[in-house]
């Protein structure tokens, strides 16, 4: 009762600013909450990602069947601190190690980083946060993995 | 006490407005990069706040699937399936388990990385399917190819009919082994600014090449018909021995972290199924969607819970992964949907590919009218009629002085057929002679037609008008902040005065106003000037809806619209030192 008073007290320029100073912004927040919750979608789009710095150790380095001129590597991550995301955090995974052209490395490639079972080499494993890219890749700062290097 | 309380509003009123919201959106960007960013050094370190792309390009995709023509079901296979079957059932001779994988050169290694074009590594591969089942060719065919050349960011998302549209414009597709063809941006990711390719375009040999006449996509109907008929239907197209585009979307970061623990650590025999989050609302920040394809299917079980589809993704391989597929299981809800997501979750396609180069377009169009005033005391001339028609299309319209006819790859035809032609300041008074001419996209050039018009050159055509300044700020232009001011000072450098003009200001790629300039709306009428005389002002254009997404220079040209005749008419314009940066 008291506010209704002294909202019928104010003078008619008083009662215009608080219709603008409550009314308007109401609406466009009302406005702005819409377009912010209309419905969006994405097939494909930006990635983000988290990495986690550790390192690779090789596995096995065996001959690719079929085309014995190129190696299979594989090896495992050991991270410096716990993986937080699931999808990544199985220990006694293995991973392939590939060139950058999504090539099998060759012989000179394994003779000139010395890649062998038991070798480690430092590593950082990405972890996708946000997207649907590739969700988990590798990085060799130490090694160059262009093939025509 | 009123009157203070009266100011007090106001001034809640316009920090509501302007300050509050703006302290939102800085904070809301802020938190995304709290703990995310890109990875890739070689590129410029950004976190790409919005993770989808704007309600518009929605719809344009939305719009595209929707009115896509329908994928052509052959009804002789509903009962009877094509020859690649790898199993069949003994007892009905019908084929089951049908696999196309075989008809795909690929990198099973090969992988999108932390670029999300997906949907052109779908599209890519179900044109590679397409070239081997049509015309036997087996290449594993280029998605660097997309994107270095095409001209929206392929990282930053797309559809099927991005790669369509793509395809229909340069005509061929290329296999890996051509010289820079090789994927190249898997450590690249979506930006703002710059290029976002590893290989520009132009270091991509095409000497290797798969001519394409057409290329379109088809929608495959799976919803608004029962599940048999979804399943039926998607299988037709798989024995026709076609690929599918397929695009699912996940309405959660939740659902995303489950289905990479699904690629990440089950095998390739385990089956997802897309149904789990059916009816959840839809996030979105966590939403995404994906584009994979689909290359076979497995009903050759006794129980229908046991069939699926058989998956190529673009995320490479793991160890669990040696062939980069998955399942996706068969008998599923193809109406799935979220709420607050407009979309079905799921969407099938494919390519309708004609190959080979199309049937060349020899015929030459024909100008059917072309008129003149037969007398001009100036030097711009008017054109009271230039028609011309073509078998297939008019696409470029010129008029010149000289009878030789001009080369189709010339800069100065204009898509549309010009009302004035302005003779070289230079030109004197006497019997000129013009010469109309169109051509068509083949590169073929009419005959010309000619017209003369007697000049009585006075002396007002010494006018020379320029714009001597022209400044704005940086300005960056969102679906929803289109417009900005730009000031500018015309001048007459000439020797005579110049009448009443109009200066008018364009977006352009170059320094220069080219044909494909976007010319903006708003412009500056600048009174008569007298020799040596200039006039300044400012005024609000606006960028006009479509202009496409890039870096551009800004334009300012005067007497835009060639009303008066000046000594020079080529120096008209002058770009602005700053950038406008169209983001949508």
């Amino acid at each position: 009762m008291k506010l209704l008073s002294y909202i019928k007290s104010l003078s008619e320029h008083a009662l215009v600013a608080l219709v603008l100073a409550v009314v308007f912004p109401a609406i466009l927040s009302v406005n702005c909450a819409l377009a912010s919750s209309s419905p969006k979608q994405l097939v494909g789009g930006p990635c983000t990602y988290k990495q986690y710095k550790g390192n690779a150790e090789i596995v096995s380095v065996n001959p690719k069947p079929g085309n014995p001129a190129t190696f299979e590597i594989k090896f495992s991550f050991h991270p410096k601190k716990a993986i937080k995301e699931e999808f990544a955090r199985n220990k006694d995974r293995q991973w392939n190690l590939v060139m950058n052209d999504f090539s099998d490395p060759r012989e000179d490639f394994v003779k000139k980083y010395g890649i062998k079972s038991g070798k480690r080499l430092p590593c950082y494993m990405k972890v996708i946060t946000k997207g649907t890219c590739t969700p988990v890749m590798f990085d060799f700062p130490t090694i160059n993995r262009d093939t025509a290097e | 006490m009123k009157r203070r309380f009266f100011w007090l509003s106001i001034v809640v009123l316009l920090m509501s407005t302007f300050v509050f919201p703006l302290m939102t959106v800085q904070a809301g960007d802020r938190s995304s990069d709290r703990e995310e960013y890109v990875l890739d050094s070689s590129t410029p370190s950004r976190t790409f706040p919005i993770m989808h792309p704007d309600d518009l390009t929605v719809r344009r995709w939305q719009d595209r699937y929707e009115r896509a023509p329908r994928a052509y079901i052959n009804e002789d296979l509903r009962n009877r399936h094509a020859a690649t079957a790898v199993t069949t059932t003994a007892s009905t001779g019908s084929v089951s388990s049908i696999n196309i994988l075989d008809r795909l050169t690929y990198s099973p290694s090969e992988s999108q990385g932390s670029c999300g074009d997906c949907w052109a590594w779908a599209g890519t591969r179900v044109m590679g399917v397409d070239l081997n089942t049509q015309e036997g060719i087996s290449a594993n065919l280029s998605v660097q190819y997309i994107n270095s050349c095409y001209g929206d960011y392929a990282c930053c998302g797309g559809w099927l009919s991005d790669v369509v549209d793509f395809y229909n414009s340069k005509k061929k597709a290329i296999p890996t082994s051509n010289t820079y063809a090789t994927f190249a941006d898997a450590s690249y990711s979506c930006s703002y600014y710059g290029s976002v390719s590893k290989v520009s375009c132009s270091k991509i040999s095409t000497t290797t090449n798969y001519p394409i006449s057409s290329i379109a996509e088809a929608t495959i109907t799976t919803t608004g018909v029962s599940q048999a008929a979804a399943i039926e239907n998607i299988k037709n197209i798989l024995d026709q021995g076609k690929a599918i585009w397929f695009a699912f979307y996940l309405p959660t970061s939740t659902a995303w972290n489950n289905f990479y623990n699904f690629w990440n650590n089950q095998s390739e025999s385990a089956v997802w199924n897309s149904d789990t989050y059916c009816g959840q609302t839809w996030s979105s920040s966590g939403g995404g969607g994906h584009a994979v394809t689909i290359v076979g299917y497995d009903d050759s079980s006794a129980s229908t819970d046991d069939h699926y589809w058989i998956v190529l993704n673009s995320w490479g391989t793991t160890t669990n992964r040696p062939n980069g597929l998955f399942r996706v299981k068969m008998y599923a809800n193809y109406g799935c949907t979220f709420s607050r997501l407009s979309s079905y979750a799921l969407s099938f396609q494919t390519l309708n590919i004609e190959w080979g180069a199309s049937s060349a377009d020899t015929t030459k169009p024909v100008v059917t009218a072309f008129t003149i005033p037969s007398s001009s005391t100036s030097l711009t001339v008017a054109i009271n009629s230039f028609t011309a028609t073509d078998s297939v299309g008019v696409t470029g319209y010129m008029v010149t002085t000289s009878s030789t006819a001009p080369s189709a790859s010339s800069a100065s035809w204009l898509t549309s057929a010009p009302k004035s032609y302005t003779f070289s300041s230079s030109t004197t008074s006497g019997s000129k002679t013009l010469y109309a001419w169109a051509k068509d996209a083949a590169g073929n050039v009419s005959n010309s037609k000619s017209a003369s018009v007697t000049l009585t050159i006075s002396s007002s055509s010494n006018a020379d008008l320029i714009v001597s300044s022209i400044s704005n700020r940086n300005t960056s232009i969102s679906q929803y902040i289109r417009t900005f001011s730009v000031s500018d000072t015309t001048k007459n450098q000439g020797s005579a005065s110049a009448a009443a003009s109009t200066t008018r200001y364009y977006l352009s790629t170059t320094t220069s106003k080219t044909s494909s300039s976007v010319l903006l709306t708003g412009t500056r009428s600048v009174a008569s000037l007298s020799a040596g005389a200039s006039s300044s002002g400012t005024v609000t254009v606006r960028v006009p809806t479509g202009t496409a997404k890039a870096t551009y220079y800004l334009i300012g040209c005067a007497d835009d619209a060639s009303v008066v005749s000046e000594s020079s008419e080529s120096n008209n314009c002058r770009a602005s030192s700053y950038r406008i940066y169209v983001l949508y």
